[in-house]
């Protein structure tokens, strides 16, 4: 079990952000986080990247408390790939996805041959090496989100948490970086944020459904993208349309 | 090796620092005069010049470092220690100290460590940490503030020591002697850490979350590199005065020669060298006057900054 949580609640500053969430998330897969804007998806993420401490209830990664281990450690077993991230001017691919092995990194030495590997091997993942010295920011939007992808899979841990990685894609790169992460999922523990109820059906093991900061399910696709659940998620009706030979159900709000 | 030739340019820097001035040198004299040694041929160059240049190098490369430092925790190329009112506190507290007859760098440290606790507390954001922007903009306020107070203290101290501290706060070298020299070597052992500062700015660049998810004790690192470098700009600034533009220009000058990287040594080279060329300008324009550096550097740091940031900007919409 990647994660398992019992009965965490988090504060933000006074607010209480996350009330009383308990799950177990499978081993190995994709679990797929999804809930209106503000229900507490970002905040649960980066507590579960170690980021945030919880106030009460207890959170574990591979059974250890993610509270006990130590902050390289942390990194080396869990990668996170926020929305805040920043490519400094300048800083390319190649720069960028090596900052991915920070956690493996000696003091004050030079990156070693594992690592420069590492970097290698996570350019050819995500297939931007023939880009790797260009300047990120003369990537197009979804070269740039496979670069920042690479860079948490240089950091080689485990179980990876990514923050909305389908955001501000045209559908053809959608489509290519989902055939990605399905890929990541097959040898990794891969926890992400989705808007999209159609790919979450089609592309997740499991799913989180979130309001409010409780919440309302968690289970395989085909039980929390449904009718009920997502009422009580999104607090309007959907239509979950099965078409014949397709992976999940279309999930389209009702009425659109 | 642009850090190689960033090196000659200093020496060769140097080497006109030691030669400029009412009489000049030239190269064979400031050699003998350097070998011969304090006595006879070498009395001035050792009494005078020397000291002098080894305390503008030291201030410089603090201004400098301290300089990029600020600039990349708080990710804006504006943030220097002398626009987020740093330099202003520390000036503040070393004219304070030296009218209550105490030792100025220990009142610029007074000032500049105040600053940032006072800083650090008023940008603290109940959910999302410390936010640079509210630094950036509070630290513009304090910076005013504490100019004011130090006017006040000049004001009120009447003659005697106001004409002293009124030509030390443009910043000057006039003066800088061997005991100086020995209140700038307390600043190498804060220094020295932050050369190797370098992986951990390089990350911290990414933005909190990722760092700290890299395994990066943010709240710590940033706290421990602000406070060495507000120890340094302060320790600069009670050696010298406030040197205007050396530590906002040297952030930007030093990542360019640095293709967009952080490097606090080659900040603190560019810093070093900025205040030697400004006070070979000082000494070889015009000798007699003894115009204080502070003028020289802002002459030469402003025009440098806006080019750089010219094209740093043009870079970015290109």
């Amino acid at each position: 079990m990647p994660f398992a949580v019992q009965d965490l609640t988090l504060r933000l500053g006074r607010t209480e952000v996350l009330h009383g969430l308990s799950f177990a998330l499978p081993q190995g897969g994709i679990t797929g986080i999804i809930g209106p804007n503000g229900c507490g998806k970002t905040t649960l993420l980066r507590c579960l990247a170690g980021l945030l401490p919880p106030e009460s209830g207890s959170l574990h990664h591979a059974g250890q408390p993610v509270a006990s281990l130590t902050h390289r450690d942390r990194a080396r077993r869990i990668a996170l790939m926020p929305q805040s991230a920043i490519a400094p001017p300048g800083l390319t691919v190649r720069q960028l996805v090596a900052r991915g092995r920070t956690p493996w990194l000696r003091p004050f030495r030079p990156m070693t041959r594992a690592d420069e590997a590492a970097v290698a091997g996570a350019l050819d993942e995500v297939g931007l090496t023939p880009l790797a010295d260009r300047a990120v920011e003369s990537l197009s939007g979804g070269q740039r989100q496979r670069a920042w992808i690479a860079l948490v899979l240089a950091q080689a841990s485990g179980t990876l948490l990514l923050d909305e990685p389908l955001n501000f894609l045209d559908l053809p790169h959608q489509a290519g970086l989902v055939q990605m992460l399905r890929r990541l999922g097959e040898s990794r523990s891969v926890v992400m944020i989705l808007h999209d109820l159609t790919i979450a059906a089609r592309l997740c093991d499991h799913v989180l459904a979130l309001r409010d900061g409780r919440l309302v399910a968690s289970g395989p696709p085909s039980d929390v993208l449904a009718d009920g659940p997502l009422r009580e998620t999104f607090g309007i009706g959907f239509d979950c349309l099965h078409l014949p030979g397709s992976g999940g159900p279309v999930v389209l709000p009702a009425g659109l | 090796m642009r850090l190689v030739l960033m090196l000659l340019a200093l020496v060769a820097l140097a080497g006109l620092a030691l030669a400029a001035g009412r009489s000049w040198l030239g190269p064979v004299e400031v050699m003998q005069a350097l070998f011969s040694g304090p006595e006879g041929v070498g009395r001035m160059l050792w009494s005078l010049r020397l000291p002098r240049l080894i305390t503008g190098l030291v201030a410089g490369m603090c201004l400098g470092a301290a300089g990029l430092v600020f600039q990349t925790l708080l990710r804006n190329p504006l943030a220097s220690p002398d626009v987020i009112g740093l330099t202003q506190c520390a000036a503040f507290g070393a004219v304070a100290a030296l009218m209550a007859g105490l030792p100025p760098m220990a009142g610029a440290w007074v000032g500049a460590v105040s600053a940032i606790i006072l800083l650090g507390w008023l940008a603290a954001h109940p959910r999302e940490g410390l936010a640079p922007r509210a630094v950036v903009l509070q630290g513009l306020g304090l910076a005013l503030l504490a100019g004011a107070g130090t006017e006040a203290l000049i004001l009120r101290a009447g003659d005697g020591n106001a004409s002293m501290a009124m030509a030390w706060l443009t910043g000057t070298l006039n003066g800088a002697g061997w005991p100086e020299v020995g209140h700038a070597l307390w600043l190498v052992p804060l220094l020295a850490p932050l050369f190797t500062a370098r992986r951990i700015l390089d990350r911290l660049e990414l933005g909190d979350d990722l760092a700290r998810s890299l395994g990066l004790r943010v709240g710590v690192l940033r706290a421990a590199l602000g406070l060495l470098a507000a120890l340094i700009a302060a320790g600069a600034v009670s050696l010298c005065g406030p040197l205007g533009f050396v530590a906002l220009a040297a952030g930007p000058v030093s990542r360019w020669l640095a293709r967009g990287r952080p490097d606090p040594f080659l900040a603190a080279l560019v810093g070093a060298g900025f205040v030697t060329l400004a006070d070979v300008l000082a000494r070889g324009l015009a000798p007699a006057a003894l115009l204080p550096t502070g003028l020289y550097t802002a002459l030469i740091g402003a025009p440098i900054l806006l080019v750089v940031l010219r094209r740093q900007m043009s870079d970015k919409s290109s």
